[in-house]
């Protein structure tokens, strides 16, 4: 940024000055200070009136968010803890809708938060995703673990509420939400509202929750400060930002302006777009086990940017074959008309492609155990988790027409059910290097439960239905951390076996086109050498010209004894403590539940062999490696 | 013009080998690729193994991001062809482990295992090693496997004949201890282990080795199955009541040429006199030292004896070789040879031993429906005492059979579907040869061995027209004219040009000492059907008695007899 000294700057403020005060703030606080100094110049009746030098209004400025109204109000934290990155995008969009209302808020991020601060909290917003079986996101582990532990400060002066993200195909749908929300409550915190926990797609559910409880805090200012009008910086700061006037922004949501169905793209990578199946190939060879497909979409024309480490959001479409099962183990007439969110629509097309078919979660089990009061199995498997984990596993909505026949109508079967989500993939491509494509890299899903033949409902809608010239509607899920270092010379260390590779392939092919001069190590696996090396040429190529330093592989089949890529790290132990040391990133994508579990204990015995220390030592230097984000999983 | 001869870049790589050495161990190590090291797939052939790729599937990986599927193809000498049971077992087995479980007998007498993936070629050569046999000088600029008619049932002068081949097998066979160091882990026995405090050296090779690959065939007349003519070396056993004298030698022979350079050609060896029994291994030695001292190292289609000889004059080789040997040839005796195939089913021999000579269709032993001739030779070998003989026509002879075994053979080979005498195939198919060639050959312009089953149907329909179908004609199919299945030695030799298309040679005498000549180029199916039949017809009507249909078509005129290979183009 560059201001004309023309401008007629007073005398001690010029570029470099300005440029040192704002050098540490976010583009937001920057829009945020530029509303605010427009309100200080266009308000007649500003307290600014005093002309305090600028110098020192912009400290004040930047250190508490705006001037104190005539009564105080009390501190507001949005507090989150993210893995993706969506709890933060909703920290930061709930903040913007606080300043709309004149409040105050700082974010925090859970990942720095220093756990003392717990106790002078007066108003605490907490957004926080739950990973996996339940546990809480890498950055608020040390949070989590400090509030749900014996040394939790008694907090009877905090007001809160809980956002909780999670999916719902998970049975510990949104655990560590709960964890916190309950576990406030049980030190003395007072609710402001309602937990709220949002499914996958959750853009909706959090702005409602971040209006109530807004609203709820607005409300109280109002009651308890006089009428001055919107003369506040945060006020200001919005107008200029959004172009209106001001007026009363209790009813304006930042969400809803940003919500992809009601305005024009704000965030452009998340407006879903059709995109032309370009390619499709098998990548296993004869003879596998495997079946791995390497898609290629073309952006042309949709403007949809994205970076190494962002995800496709793909929204499937439900299999002929499974719908036909759908309506024959319901007896549903196929033409029938439901309501679907306020559409009317004919069952089938319903059921292709706004209904999940394929995976039974909780809520669907308990909608349709309402509505099915004589089958006391279904009353049974609701009573606890193992119990429901148990019923759940492999069954399908067909698995349960079939075993549980209720005398559902259309209608009734379209309430029951989930809406059919869109199923995120790491993308596969740089866009340096493939300039208006994205590519995936699509492990195909099938097994046999209950005597019938399952099929992964995205995965087999890109393996077996979308052909190419096809489009298929995705958009973009940004990944908050799951990124390049900043700095191009650092190293990296990449562990992705199976179709965990697909990062690491956009990662290789973004250094080497950008020309990094960190070195890249790949550690893959997969069963076989033969068959199931994914994109092997591509990688010989980049290891002929050096933007591949080291690749280790490790293919669990090809000898007696399973080799997976946990091995391969052990053997390069002293390699891959150098690497850390020297600064590498470590990046680990693919099955989380034994891959990436078994690769982080292997990284333990590492640090603890290579540092000599005991294995508390090694825990410390991970949970550090994870605190500064060099520590990275993308795992699923 | 410079004097300084520019060596091929196959010279290179074997000067800077350190004898055979290369960089192939760090090429078993990369696991990143399942090929060797480019120079590594020149030396690699000296140890025994050619790198291929299947082919069919070369463009279907590309697409699938994937290197071609690399394999190894290893070739086991078994001199003079003998394998015991033991080793027919622990073939059989390292096929189904490490190969694609089917074994290819060759037409040197060797076993091939094919689809061996590199990461379990050292396990391969070390099963070999466990029951006596190697894959060393497989393939590559050495002497090759060196053949011997197999024939049990002229047991006696058969004993003497094999003695010697060994001989000259284990006299020619390379020094280097790379072999013992690279498959062996430098701990089993092996010829290739070096004795204490000696350094690596070829006395008979030296550092290069020959210009190119060298071969050596005995033959025991009337038979000539290991086609002697054919090779760079043949060795004619003269006997005398059962006594082994000595053999006739001859030299210059080797069946590969290049399509569209007619100064490479397929030629027969020149026979130059008789060597006594006691010193044949001598005589190999300097034949192959002149070879090695004279030979075009410059560019390796010229560099086979063959060439040497025509480019010298055979004079002035039989000059350099007296000298060497340090006496002169004695002229050759008389012999005479009746064939060059073999008769199926059971013989015994002169001292009364039972010998089963099987069928072996292409010389691949597998397991097809209704036809599961690898279990049952796998069977047979779990109770033989005996030996397996491998022929140079890709069959086997189950040789030596007890008595008390005879019934067991038989009814072994009935239960799993393998016709004992092979009467139920015409003569054609009996007699017919292919080499390898598609899909993993990487030298294949066309199908052979794959192939031959099929066209044989078809040549069988005419067969049965003209009541051809159990006359024994020679027939032999190559892939490319390289000419592993010896198809310029054919009655009809078929030689691939393109995928589905041949050069037809007519002409070869039946006992293999008269080469082919071109009748019609670029025939596909169709194409050879229709100019096969009215000969065909034209040979049943007008032939003489007991004509032979190579010498049958040289009389009508269909081709020119050719004289020599130099007149092979003409």
């Amino acid at each position: 940024m560059s201001i004309s000294s023309s401008s007629g700057l007073p005398l001690g403020l010029d570029d470099k000055a300005l440029n040192d005060l704002t050098a540490s703030l976010s583009s937001q606080q920057l829009v945020w200070l530029s509303g605010y100094l427009y309100g200080r110049a266009t308000d007649a009746t500003s307290t600014s009136a005093a002309a305090a030098p600028a110098q020192q209004a912009l400290s004040a400025a930047v250190a508490t968010p705006a001037p104190a109204p005539a009564v105080a109000p009390p501190r507001l934290t949005i507090l989150y803890g993210s893995q993706t990155g969506n709890s933060k995008k909703i920290a930061l969009q709930t903040a913007e809708a606080a300043r709309q209302r004149g409040l105050e808020p700082t974010v925090r991020d859970m990942n720095e938060y220093p756990t003392r601060a717990l106790a002078s909290e007066q108003q605490l917003l907490v957004i926080t995703s739950t990973q996996g079986e339940g546990e809480p996101p890498i950055a608020a582990e040390d949070l989590h673990k400090f509030l749900l532990g014996p040394r939790a400060p008694k907090l009877p002066a905090l007001r809160y509420s809980v956002l909780a993200l999670g999916d719902k195909s998970y049975v510990q749908f949104c655990q560590t939400g709960i964890e916190f929300d309950e576990r406030l409550a049980a030190l003395g915190a007072q609710r402001l509202t309602e937990r709220v926990d949002c499914d996958v797609a959750y853009q909706e559910s959090a702005a409602e929750w971040a209006d109530r409880v807004l609203d709820v805090l607005a409300q109280e200012v109002a009651t308890a400060t006089p009428q001055t009008g919107p003369s506040t910086g945060a006020t200001l700061a919005q107008a200029a930002a959004s172009g209106s006037n001001g007026g009363s922004q209790a009813d304006i949501s930042a969400f809803r302006v940003a919500a992809p169905a009601a305005t024009p793209a704000v965030q452009h990578d998340e407006t879903p777009i059709e995109a032309t199946l370009l390619e499709k190939i098998q990548l296993n060879g004869r003879g596998s086990a495997k079946e791995t497909y390497h898609l290629e979409f073309s952006l042309e024309g949709s403007g949809l940017q994205y970076e190494p480490g962002d995800a496709l959001m793909v929204q499937p479409h439900n299999r002929p074959e499974l719908v036909a099962d759908v309506l024959q183990a319901g007896r549903f007439e196929a033409s029938t008309p439901v309501k679907f969110k306020g559409e009317e629509l004919d069952l089938t097309t319903a059921l292709t492609e706004r209904l999940e078919l394929s995976v039974l979660t909780r809520d669907v089990l308990e909608r349709y155990a309402a509505l099915a009061p004589q089958h006391p199995t279904l009353h049974e498997a609701l009573a606890g988790t193992p119990q429901l984990q148990a019923f759940l596993y492999g069954r399908d909505v067909v698995d349960l027409l079939t075993q549980f026949p209720a005398d559902l109508s259309a209608q009734q079967l379209a309430t029951v059910l989930r809406p059919l989500p869109a199923r995120a993939y790491s993308i596969a491509s740089s866009l340096s290097a493939y300039p208006d494509e994205v590519h995936l890299t699509v492990s195909a899903v099938r097994y046999e439960t209950n005597g019938r033949q399952k099929h992964g409902a995205c995965s087999v809608y890109q393996a077996d239905h979308l052909n190419i010239g096809d489009t298929a509607r995705v958009w973009v899920d940004r990944s908050e951390y799951f990124k390049l270092p900043q700095d191009p010379a650092t190293d990296i260390i990449m562990v992705g076996p199976g179709t965990g590779v697909a990062p690491f392939r956009a990662f290789v092919q973004e250094r080497a086109e950008t020309g990094a001069t960190g070195r890249n190590w790949l550690v893959f696996g997969n069963p076989e050498f033969t068959t199931d090396f994914l994109y092997q040429t591509e990688w010989q190529q980049h290891l002929k010209q050096g933007t591949l330093s080291r690749l280790d592989l490790a293919f669990s089949r090809d000898q007696a004894e399973k080799i997976y890529v946990q091995h391969r790290l052990l053997e390069q132990a002293p390699q891959v403590f150098k690497w850390l040391e020297d600064g590498a990133h470590f990046y680990v994508c693919g099955d989380k539940t034994r891959m990436a579990a078994d690769v982080r204990k292997a990284l333990l015995t590492i640090i603890q062999q290579q540092s000599g220390q005991d294995s508390e030592y090694a825990a410390e230097y991970l949970k550090q490696l994870k605190k500064q984000r060099r520590y990275l999983e993308d795992v699923y | 013009m410079s004097d300084t001869p520019k060596l091929s870049e196959v010279e290179l790589i074997k000067t800077a080998s350190n004898y055979l050495r290369g960089t192939l161990a760090d090429s078993l190590a990369n696991p990143i690729t399942g090929a060797l090291n480019p120079d590594d797939t020149q030396l690699i052939k000296f140890h025994g193994s050619y790198q291929q790729a299947d082919r069919d599937l070369d463009s279907e990986r590309k697409r699938q991001r994937l290197e071609p599927l690399y394999s190894l193809m290893i070739r086991v000498r078994v001199p003079g062809g003998i394998a015991t049971p033991t080793q027919w077992l622990r073939m059989d087995e390292l096929a189904e482990k490490f190969g694609n479980n089917t074994l290819k007998l060759t037409t040197r007498q060797t076993f091939q295992l094919h689809g061996v993936l590199k990461r379990n070629l050292k396990k391969t050569i070390h099963g070999f090693n466990q029951v006596l046999m190697d894959s060393i000088a497989g393939c590559g600029d050495v002497n090759r496997n060196v053949m011997c008619n197999p024939n049990p049932y002229q047991s006696e002068v058969h004993e003497q004949v094999y003695a010697a081949s060994k001989r000259i097998s284990s006299h020619l066979t390379p020094r280097t201890s790379a072999y013992w160091e690279l498959w062996l882990d430098g701990e089993q026995q092996h010829i290739s282990a070096p004795a204490e405090g000696v350094e690596d050296d070829e006395p008979i090779y030296g550092r290069t080795y020959l210009p190119r690959k060298f071969k050596i065939a005995l033959a025991i007349p009337p038979h000539n199955d290991t086609d002697v003519f054919s090779n760079d070396l043949g060795l004619i056993a003269i006997e005398e009541d059962g006594v082994l004298l000595g053999f006739n030698v001859a030299i210059g022979g080797g069946m590969g040429m290049t399509f569209g350079m007619p100064e490479t050609y397929p030629r027969l060896a020149d026979i130059i006199g008789f060597v006594p029994t006691d010193k044949v291994v001598d005589l190999c030695e300097k034949v192959v030292t002149i070879q090695r001292d004279w030979g075009n190292r410059e560019n390796r289609k010229f560099s086979r004896l063959k060439y040497t000889l025509d480019r010298l004059g055979l004079d002035t080789f039989t000059t350099e070789l007296n000298k060497r040997l340090g006496y002169d040839l004695e002229p050759a005796r008389p012999y005479e040879f009746k064939s060059s195939g073999d008769a199926f089913g059971w013989t015994t021999g002169t001292d009364g031993s039972q010998h089963l000579t099987l069928f072996i269709e292409g010389g691949r032993v597998a397991d097809r429906p209704g036809h599961a001739l690898k279990t049952a030779l796998r069977e047979i070998a779990a109770f033989h005492t005996g030996d397996f003989r491998l022929t140079g026509n890709q069959n086997l002879i189950i040789a030596n059979v007890g008595p008390e075994h005879h019934l067991s053979v038989q009814a072994t080979l009935v239960k799993h579907g393998i016709e004992v005498a092979g009467s139920n195939l015409s003569g054609l198919r009996r007699g017919a040869l292919a080499c390898v060639a598609l899909n993993t050959c990487s030298l294949a312009f066309a199908e052979a061995e794959r192939y031959l089953p099929q066209l044989l149907t078809r040549l069988e329909e005419s067969l049965k027209t003209y009541n051809l179908t159990q006359d024994d004609i020679v027939l032999r199919v190559t892939g490319c004219p390289n000419g592993c299945a010896r198809p310029y030695l054919g009655e009809i030799g078929l030689v691939g040009r393109s995928v589905g298309r041949y050069n037809l040679y007519l002409g070869a005498s039946f006992n293999g000492d008269r080469l082919n000549k071109l009748y019609k180029e670029m025939l596909d199916e169709d194409g050879l059907i229709e100019t096969l039949n009215p000969i065909f017809a034209d040979y049943v009507e007008n032939r003489e008695l007991g004509e032979r249909f190579g010498d049958f078509t040289i009389r009508k005129g269909y081709v020119q007899a050719p004289t020599q290979g130099l007149d092979f183009h003409a």
